[in-house]
């Protein structure tokens, strides 16, 4: 079954993307943090070594997934569901 | 010795005098500098139960050992005094030249006594120390007093000044220096008003030896790029700006005095919109390397900028209700052109304005309040009263711990202090950590003793309320050590081992040979001092709490319904103790004091 997902963006990656929200759609249902960084840096080239390591199939650690806007999950926890909000938040959380 | 000249200028404007005393190496070994050297001396040079705005409250400035090593982001001192908001320590931090000229006239700390019965500004250099007549300067914003000084002083000096907020005591009062760097927070800029101080000006070149200079060359290289990397992006970016868009989407972002009901919008003053919508530059304080600084062109406001962080969009913003970003970055400038902390000030108006809604200020109150179209006109007006102690000013000039106790009614209740210093932008209904270290913070709801919100944040902090206490613990010694080296705090995530890495450039510095392990025992006995002290003014077991709002009305939010009881925030504050090793009603053993080597 497909999913839908929307990822918003925080920080600078907004400022790179341009973008506050991004809609998202995978033909399977199992979407993981590796397909979701995929598909941004086929979206928005730019965010690729700011943002995301494309390389690595992860976020660069100055960010952090967060789903729901409810707790932090690293990579490997993520179980995204269709209609989830993923956030992509600065992982500085000082100020 | 290395990294340290040994001595201490002690100051007393009362009889226009000054000597020097030595500094004993093995106190620098126990406390280092900055922020835990201004709680050792605090100690010993406050008479116990002195009053804030006695002559005998010692203003302390403290440089550190990592001054002057050209080390990124180590050009900070503290400044420490006993707190006219708690009663109880008062430091707070700042950055930039004026540490290189505090360290550069041959001291490590600058202790100022006594209370002068005219307006002065001190000139210190080689030649000595002048105290002339500064009643020309009374009344001037920071900025103009500052810049009449460079003016006829001369180049070299560094200033301190405080603004017409400092000269009538406003008890939230800050100090300024460096262009509108702020030592804000515990009223530190009310101290220097009761003594009469308009502003202290520092100037010397003091060479000192390090004593392992390759080393520190290699160091002071690698650092500067790691603190260009991924772990300060945000810091560099946006600044803490950031944070407003990311709290406000968690649930963590305090809005309306900490009500959080609100049909306001604040993404208009986010981070990312001022950063594409306004003329934003970034300024660095001198060795600095990351540039946290974001400088923000008001709008119509001409060519002022305002240098905005995250705690004054906060305090100034959704705390009292308003997303009007001009309201917000004109309001941020006038409390630095003032000299007053922008968090108290925003959270002693939030206090007020809830009250007034509520149908709570008692009449011959509001008989001092001028007239107000809105609410971004009220909270015009009110700092302005504030900044003057004019009319309802001179009420919430007190904070509003004071403020609130003299009207009663309930208003206590919802005035969001601890110990008498007023709450910053973290909700500690949602992050329980960070609400269990404004709890028991020595100067009272202070996010920057403890960095406990990074507890809150990363995925691993889900321990029980038990656990809360070690993290505090862990936290506050950590950050008790960054503060007294001093490091910035957005410099923390370069260091893989921060133990590891800064006793090594500590030792290279002094030529020490301590250990990471002593490095952090150092942490413990600057935290149980400061503890010490405020036990020593009378703290009890009571003052260690949060405002009764945050216990009784939980956020309403159906997605991510957080609260905190009081008997949660009670285990908490027990694993808290019982991490300290201290007594089930927050004392501190003979013992534990006599294993740290501290004498009372």
């Amino acid at each position: 079954m497909a999913i839908s997902l929307t990822v918003e963006l925080y920080g600078n990656s907004r400022i790179i993307a341009g973008q506050k929200f991004i809609q998202l759609k995978f033909a399977e249902s199992k979407v993981g943090a590796a397909d979701v960084i995929k598909e941004l840096a086929l979206l928005f080239p730019s965010l690729d070594g700011k943002v995301l390591d494309l390389g690595g199939k992860k976020l660069l650690s100055s960010y952090v997934f967060n789903l729901n806007g409810v707790g932090f999950q690293g990579p490997q926890k993520l179980k995204l569901r269709d209609g989830d909000s993923l956030l992509i938040l600065p992982s500085q959380a000082g100020g | 010795m290395f990294g340290y000249h040994n001595k201490i200028l002690i100051i007393d404007v009362s009889s226009k005098s000054w000597r020097w005393e030595d500094l004993q190496e093995e106190v620098l070994k126990d406390f280092i500098g900055g922020s835990g050297l201004g709680a050792y001396l605090l100690f010993n040079y406050c008479p116990p139960r002195t009053d804030p705005f006695s002559p005998e409250n010692p203003l302390i400035f403290c440089a550190s050992p990592l001054v002057g090593s050209r080390l990124t982001t180590t050009s900070k001192f503290a400044v420490v005094s006993k707190s006219p908001q708690t009663g109880f320590i008062g430091d707070s931090l700042s950055s930039s030249s004026l540490a290189l000229s505090i360290k550069g006239i041959g001291a490590d700390a600058v202790i100022i006594l006594g209370s002068s019965n005219q307006w002065l500004s001190l000139k210190v250099d080689e030649s000595g120390i002048q105290f002339n007549d500064a009643s020309h300067l009374i009344g001037n914003t920071t900025s103009t007093t500052e810049g009449h000084l460079i003016e006829t002083l001369g180049p070299g000096y560094g200033t301190a000044c405080i603004g017409p907020a400092g000269e009538n005591m406003v008890r939230f009062a800050s100090i300024s220096n460096d262009g509108g760097r702020q030592a804000g927070r515990t009223g530190n800029g009310a101290v220097m008003g009761s003594k009469k101080i308009k502003a202290i000006s520092f100037k010397g070149y003091k060479k000192l030896n390090y004593f392992n200079e390759l080393s520190l060359s290699e160091t002071r290289r690698q650092l500067a790029i790691k603190s260009l990397g991924e772990a300060t992006e945000k810091y560099r970016t946006l600044g803490t700006m950031a944070n407003l868009s990311v709290f406000e989407r968690l649930k963590v972002l305090p809005i309306g005095n900490f009500r959080n009901q609100s049909n306001k919008d604040f993404q208009s003053i986010s981070g990312e919109a001022i950063h594409n919508e306004e003329k934003v530059s970034t300024s660095h304080c001198a060795n600095c390397t990351i540039g946290c600084e974001k400088l923000v062109t008001i709008p119509n406001g001409g060519s002022a900028k305002v240098r905005l962080e995250y705690q004054s969009l906060f305090a100034l913003g959704p705390l009292v209700g308003i997303s009007d970003r001009e309201t917000i970055l004109k309001s941020s400038k006038f409390c630095d052109e003032m000299g007053m902390d922008t968090i108290s000030a925003g959270s002693t108006c939030a206090w007020f304005m809830e009250a007034m809604q509520k149908g709570l200020i008692p009449n011959r109150w509001l008989e001092l309040l001028p007239t107000y179209e809105n609410d971004e006109d009220l909270l015009t007006k009110l700092l302005n009263a504030i900044s003057e102690r004019s009319g309802i000013g001179d009420i919430l000039a007190e904070g509003s711990a004071r403020a609130s106790k003299e009207i009663g009614l309930g208003t206590e209740d919802f005035a969001m202090h601890v110990k008498g210093l007023e709450m910053p932008g973290y909700e500690p209904r949602s992050l329980h950590t960070m609400a269990l270290a404004l709890a028991v913070s020595t100067r009272g709801a202070c996010h920057n003793r403890s960095s406990a919100y990074e507890y809150d944040f990363a995925s691993s902090s889900n321990g029980g309320k038990s656990s809360k206490g070690r993290m505090v613990v862990e936290g506050e010694d950590y950050s008790a050590v960054m503060d007294s080296l001093i490091w910035c705090k957005f410099v923390r995530k370069v260091f893989d081992e921060f133990y590891v890495e800064s006793s090594e450039i500590l030792n290279n510095v002094t030529g020490w040979d301590m250990d990471p392990n002593q490095l952090a025992r150092c942490g413990e006995r600057i935290n149980n001092l400061k503890k010490q002290f405020n036990i020593r003014e009378g703290w009890v077991k009571d003052q260690d709490n949060l405002p009764k709002r945050i216990f009784t009305e939980p956020l309403s939010d159906d997605e991510n319904r957080q609260s905190l009881s009081e008997s949660d925030l009670g285990i908490m504050i027990k694993s808290y103790y019982d991490a300290r090793e201290w007594t089930s009603d927050g004392l501190i053993p003979e013992s534990k004091l006599k294993s740290l080597g501290i004498e009372c």
